[in-house]
């Protein structure tokens, strides 16, 4: 029924996915094993968006699946409270200069619907603010979102600014948009890139060992 | 200075949904995404209030990478010169369609319903590229009118062409008369708005019958570039 699961979540089958959500857990089994098995279909769904079969709707539609899902199967998970704490935290925000959201906020509520606890800045984020949230909530993760080249300097001058406060070694950064690649990664000094909403998933599950 | 607010916008559903790419047609069979579509559709019909300031400034000269305009300010960097050589005039403007419709979308992202959020925010940015397009297409209207040349226009951040710039253009013009501001990052308020500048004069160009996509770093993956030469091709603009 897992590989149903999955097969149902990767191509949107919403209706079909619920029901077998709903079966899996009335029949006793582990929740974490449909959790598990949404972190696999996150991976088929970027693959199908790296490969343009998905767009950001079919991006949307999904993380509001998996949303669905994880309030399901969440209050089952409470009881066990070793896998019932988020898989991390993650300080997220467009940065200056840039008023881009609709990537970053799709990033987010993925993020959230996979058992990660977000810190959503928003948008044209001084890197002042990105310091200040990273102190007050102490997260694993930090996301600097861009569309444009132009924010890649923007980027860079986030990412010195977390080393000047002495935080760098505390947090992983990965950057994020349609235009981002190794070559930006490595300029901004970013530990990873992502161009969709899955890779910032899979990204971030693979930091946390959550997958 | 010249404003303007009688702007036709074409939010067109066929043309919309045969250059959105990818599954979007099939997706329309679910109906809750049509109805988000057609809610959003309507949220930008109704909240859609375009309008556009501009105004001619003479050149004195070009320095380097710079213009220097009759009055002492300079602006250019990027690919400025290079697409303005030769203008007598540098026409500077700033066009939105209002803050409303970024309000909604929050309102929408809020409410999570971030398709609703997502197919408006996509409709705000095509209306505010059809004010551009319709404000350069002016004008050229006004230069041919004088047997005068027409450069591409160009916008700060969407080529290799410093945002910060952005802070020139909104000192010659103001702005605030069509209700946008800029912050300390050079961010445009409300969102959904875009400056430009077009070179003109009586001689040939540097670069003329381009289009600021031409200079874009995102040309080739831009849905709203692909609807507006569909639209030109269909002679709807």
């Amino acid at each position: 029924m897992k590989e149903q699961l999955i097969t149902a979540i990767a191509d949107l089958k919403e209706e079909e996915a619920m029901s077998l959500v709903r079966s899996m857990l009335d029949a006793g089994e582990d929740p974490q094993v449909i959790l598990d098995a949404t972190g696999e279909a996150v991976r088929t769904i970027g693959d199908r968006f790296e490969a343009q079969e998905y767009f950001l709707p079919e991006l949307i539609i999904a993380g509001d699946l998996m949303k669905q899902i994880a309030e399901l199967v969440k209050p089952k998970l409470a009881t066990k409270v070793t896998t019932a704490k988020p898989l991390g935290k993650i300080v997220l925000g467009t940065v200056a200069g840039d008023i881009h959201d609709i990537g970053k906020d799709v990033v987010g509520f993925m993020l959230d619907a996979n058992n990660f606890e977000v810190h959503d800045l928003g948008v044209d984020v001084p890197a002042a603010t990105f310091v200040a949230k990273i102190r007050e909530v102490q997260p694993n993760i930090v996301g600097l979102s861009g569309f444009l080249t132009l924010a890649f300097d923007q980027m860079k001058v986030t990412v010195d600014a977390i080393k000047e406060a002495g935080l760098r070694d505390q947090v992983k950064i990965m950057i994020g948009g349609a235009i981002m690649d190794t070559n930006a990664a490595q300029y901004v000094g970013a530990d990873a890139y992502g161009t969709n909403a899955a890779a910032a998933v899979k990204i971030a599950k693979s930091w946390t060992g959550g997958m | 200075m010249r404003i303007q607010r009688d702007w036709h916008i074409a939010l067109d559903e066929e043309q919309y949904l045969a250059q959105a790419g990818g599954n979007l047609a099939r997706l329309m069979a679910r109906p809750s995404v049509c109805a988000d579509w057609e809610a959003a559709l309507a949220d930008a019909r109704e909240l859609i209030e375009p309008a556009a300031v501009w105004d001619a400034f003479p050149i004195q000269e070009f320095r380097h990478e710079r213009l220097v305009l009759a009055d002492g300010i300079k602006i250019g960097g990027g690919p400025v010169v290079t697409v303005v050589a030769g203008a007598t005039e540098l026409v500077v403007g700033v066009c939105t369609i209002g803050g409303a419709i970024s309000q909604r979308i929050s309102e929408h992202m809020r409410g999570d319903e971030r398709l609703r959020a997502m197919f408006l925010d996509d409709l705000g940015s095509w209306a505010v590229d059809q004010v551009r397009q319709q404000v350069c297409r002016r004008i050229e209207g006004d230069a041919a009118g004088r047997a005068w040349h027409a450069s591409a226009s160009l916008s700060p951040g969407e080529s290799e062409w410093s945002v910060a710039e952005q802070a020139v253009i909104f000192s010659l013009v103001d702005a605030r008369e069509i209700g946008v501001t800029l912050n300390e990052s050079m961010v445009m308020s409300p969102v959904k708005s875009l400056s430009l500048i077009v070179g003109i004069g009586p001689n040939a160009l540097g670069v003329e019958g381009a289009s600021n996509c031409d200079f874009c770093t995102i040309r080739e993956r831009c849905s709203y570039r692909d609807r507006r030469l569909a639209l030109q091709a269909a002679g709807q603009k």
